[in-house]
């Protein structure tokens, strides 16, 4: 198979092999999809009816890319007299420039063809491979070659044109091409993706500033790459690595349209998640905030504009309830799905407060604050009101769309992801620990907000109280005594679903663990049964569902161990933190620098490499967010009062590490931080025991 | 006859102060269709009190749609955003008006989902 070839910008991508053709089977993501709908599904060069052979491909910028070819001669001693360069630009659709160069001291007359096609797939159908509803139509009108989809009033159309004179016929544009010797010929070549509405206006209302094309594009990724902090640091691949983060999270960020395309906020991932996704933008914003902190702003207020506000079981809509993800396909427009938006979570409500008061700390935005409260006071009250569905005080969740809801509406969300030890399968409700600890820490962190910025401070002494109940009895109902750690979840009964599994370090994160129980905690995440020597995996060795290569039972996530480290630190286990970090640091070299979203759960001195999970998106954003959360966490930055805390506590062997003008509340700051080479990682690990008990 | 949409936007204009749009301020104009005459509501939202008029002032966000489709959407049988999508309605100028205004589209329920667990057959 060859390799894929993705670029992107915003909600339009394109996913190509290696040549930069497409030729899409309907259950496979390639193509050029735009809004959740793929506008190409046949996108093939031909000269003289061959295809060609690739020399390279160079990745020039996250929406560009050039591929050099040339025509196949059928043997290696004749040399190709012929050059094809195919560079290719995202924006809202494609542009791609076709050059061919004839190195020849004859002219040569060539028949070049583009093969075009499109099935108009909703994303939702090429992952389920469902059947069109509507019609097609084709269009060939002054050398333009329109495809297009209608159902009612649905309409989707893709329109390609050329600047050199084409001959346009109902599956592609033919060229008669004569070039001189030494000479080239070229075309740009235009393909626009359309959401065509009523009287053939755009369906979603175009800003003048969204998206200008490239040369904006370059300008606004190279303002967006100067404003982040510098890193320095003695170990290189971690410059990769850092740079790597920065661009993919510029490439994954997404200005949605219904907000007015004026601002952005990052998408999930790619394939499937080119999209607004609660959980993942939260999550990404939290491990960008110290080097951009503008992402966090704007997903606040693009998901408190959503924030649910009535009962719609269809969407799993409650009152205060923020979204779990928009789409804009087919299947969506019609109501066969329900993510206009789908609001079927049950974690990103408490982690919307927790975004805003962290943002808060860190870039002194009271202003925001101030605006998104009723938000606030919303969610605090869905976690009371509507996310207690057994009555115990506890978060949990239940879909009530059985048809096309999500079983589990925590992270790990597949099937089989929660389980029992010997690993049968709990029924619903189910009440993930995780959403205890951010239910805890929305509290904390609301009484706070309440305190210092709504003037009331019973409703901060109320959030406050019940904070500390919700830990006393956490720390009770969830602990497994015969194994020292916390069960992932409550069943329906009230009994403990008690595998191993990462979620306890989220525990940790959200301040949620009793200090007396943290050392054992910690002793399991670092222990031979979760610890695979590059990561935590999201399930322990041993357990009734553990597969290495299990999607949520055992495979190692970056994002998952970046919030991990951050709570080890919190409870002072610093170069437990530093390990988790060095770990994952260290996987992402063996992928320049892009961390998947998930990798094998194998011992790391079994594979001496680490092994992707087959189907993972990559980018994906809260893994291209987790270098970042790791710098955090390895500097000890931590904002207090209008001063930015740096303890840096490296891995051994990164030397010098120095992040310079850290944006925040107190202009710009550097911190620096230096390994302790001398020392083996050992003996680092003995100075935390010291730093937890301080 | 009354019908959905004019019973809504009554209802709207009676309810004055509605905290769920606290922090809007703005005007979103309907221009509803139904065998081709075109009927205008205008909802000003100021710091969210709500006041609707029948004139064709400014607005925000201008929203082109049938009043069949209305009539679905401000009775909860329709989604907005779905119609949107499927071009069954047109907005023009800032969408985020629109978004805001979906919060308007049925009063906040005090219904828990506890209560339709035991209360629903069949869970």
């Amino acid at each position: 198979m060859t390799k894929e070839v993705r670029i992107l910008d915003g909600n339009t991508f394109v996913v190509s092999d290696d040549a930069g053709d497409v030729t899409a089977s309907p259950t496979e993501p390639t193509g050029l999809f735009s809004y959740d709908t793929r506008f190409l599904s046949t996108w093939a060069l031909t000269i003289d009816g061959k295809r060609l052979t690739t020399l390279s491909v160079d990745d020039l910028q996250y929406f560009e890319t050039r591929f050099f070819l040339v025509p196949d001669t059928g043997s290696i001693y004749v040399n190709a007299t012929l050059s094809v360069i195919r560079q290719r630009t995202v924006e809202s659709g494609f542009t791609e420039r076709l050059t061919i160069m004839n190195h020849d001291d004859k002219v040569v007359d060539l028949s070049v063809r583009i093969e075009a096609g499109t099935d108009f797939a909703d994303m939702f159908e090429v992952k389920d491979a469902l059947a069109k509803k509507g019609k097609t139509y084709t269009r060939i009108e002054h050398g333009r070659l329109t495809f297009g989809y209608e159902r009612e009033t649905f309409r989707r159309e893709t329109a390609i044109s050329s600047t050199a004179t084409a001959d346009v016929d109902e599956k592609g544009l033919s060229f008669t091409v004569h070039i001189q010797p030494h000479k080239e010929w070229t075309t740009i070549l235009r393909v626009e993706a359309m959401m065509v509405g009523p009287d053939g206006k755009p369906v979603l209302p175009r800003h003048a500033d969204d998206s200008d094309g490239p040369s904006n594009m370059l300008a606004e990724l190279d303002g967006w790459l100067s404003g982040a902090p510098r890193l320095e640091c003695d170990w290189e691949p971690l410059q990769e690595t850092y740079r790597r983060s920065l661009v993919d999270l510029a490439a994954l960020r997404f200005a949605p349209r219904v907000t007015g395309g004026k601002h952005s906020l990052p998408a999930a991932g790619l394939p499937w998640f080119m999209t607004m996704f609660g959980r993942d933008s939260i999550l990404t914003s939290l491990q960008a905030l110290p080097f951009n902190a503008d992402l966090a702003a704007t997903t606040l207020r693009v998901l408190a504009d959503w924030q649910g506000s009535r009962v719609d079981d269809f969407r799993d809509e409650d009152p205060g309830r923020i979204l779990h993800e928009m789409r804009y396909g087919e299947t969506v427009a019609f109501e066969e799905r329900p993510h206009s938006p789908y609001y079927g979570n049950a974690d990103a409500t408490p982690l919307f407060v927790v975004l805003l008061d962290e943002y808060e700390r860190w870039s002194g935005d009271t202003e925001l604050v101030r605006e998104l409260e009723y938000e606030v006071r919303a969610a605090l009250a869905w976690i009371d009101d509507y996310a207690d569905l057994m009555g115990n005080g506890y978060i949990s969740y239940q879909r009530r769309n059985e048809e096309t809801g999500l079983e589990n509406q925590c992270w790990k969300d597949s099937w089989d992801s929660i389980a029992y030890r010997d690993g049968r399968l709990p029924g619903f409700p189910r009440a993930t620990c995780e959403l205890q600890g951010y239910a805890y820490d929305a509290k904390v962190r609301g009484a706070r907000l309440a305190r210092e910025f709504w003037n009331d401070p019973a409703y901060a002494d109320k959030l406050e109280s019940q904070a500390a109940d919700l830990k006393r009895r956490f720390n009770r109902d969830f602990w497994v005594r015969d194994g020292k750690y916390f069960a992932l979840a409550l069943d329906a009964d009230g009994s403990q679903v008690d595998a191993l599994t990462s979620n306890i370090g989220h525990l940790l994160w959200s301040g949620i663990v009793d200090r007396t129980k943290a050392k054992a905690v910690v002793g399991h995440l670092m222990g031979p049964r979760l610890w695979s020597g590059w990561g935590v995996r999201t399930m322990a060795e041993g357990d009734g569902r553990y597969n290495p290569i299990g999607y949520h039972v055992g495979t190692v996530w970056p994002f998952d161990n970046s919030f991990i480290a951050w709570g080890l630190r919190r409870y002072g286990y610093k170069a437990e933190a530093a390990r988790v970090a060095a770990g994952i640091l260290e996987a992402a070299t063996f992928f320049d620098g892009r961390l998947p979203e998930a990798f094998g759960g194998y011992e790391r001195s079994l594979t001496k490499f680490p092994v992707q999970y087959p189907t993972a998106c990559s980018p994906q954003a809260w893994s291209t967010g987790a270098p970042l959360l790791f710098l955090r966490t390895m500097l000890g930055l931590d904002p207090v009062g209008d001063q930015l805390v740096v303890d840096p506590v490296l891995p051994s062997g990164f030397g010098q590490l120095e992040l310079l003008d850290i944006p925040g509340r107190w202009g710009v700051r550097d911190a620096f931080g230096r390994s302790r080479n001398e020392a083996p990682a050992r003996a680092n690990v003995a100075g935390s025991a010291n730093a937890a008990s301080r | 006859m009354a019908n959905a949409t004019e019973e809504f936007f009554d209802g709207l204009g009676r309810r004055g102060h509605e905290p769920l749009v606290a922090r809007v301020h703005g005007a979103l104009r309907f221009d509803v269709t139904q065998h081709g005459k075109t009927d205008v509501y205008r909802l000003i939202i100021d710091g969210g009190h709500l006041t609707v008029s029948r004139d064709p002032g400014h607005a925000d966000c201008v929203i082109r749609v049938d009043r069949a489709v209305l009539d679905g959407i401000v009775s909860g049988r329709m989604n907005a955003m779905a119609a949107l999508l499927r071009g069954a309605l047109a907005a023009e100028g800032d969408p985020e008006m629109m978004v805001i205004f979906q919060r308007l589209m049925s009063p906040p329920t005090r219904e828990t989902q506890r209560e339709r667990i035991t209360t629903v057959a069949g869970w």
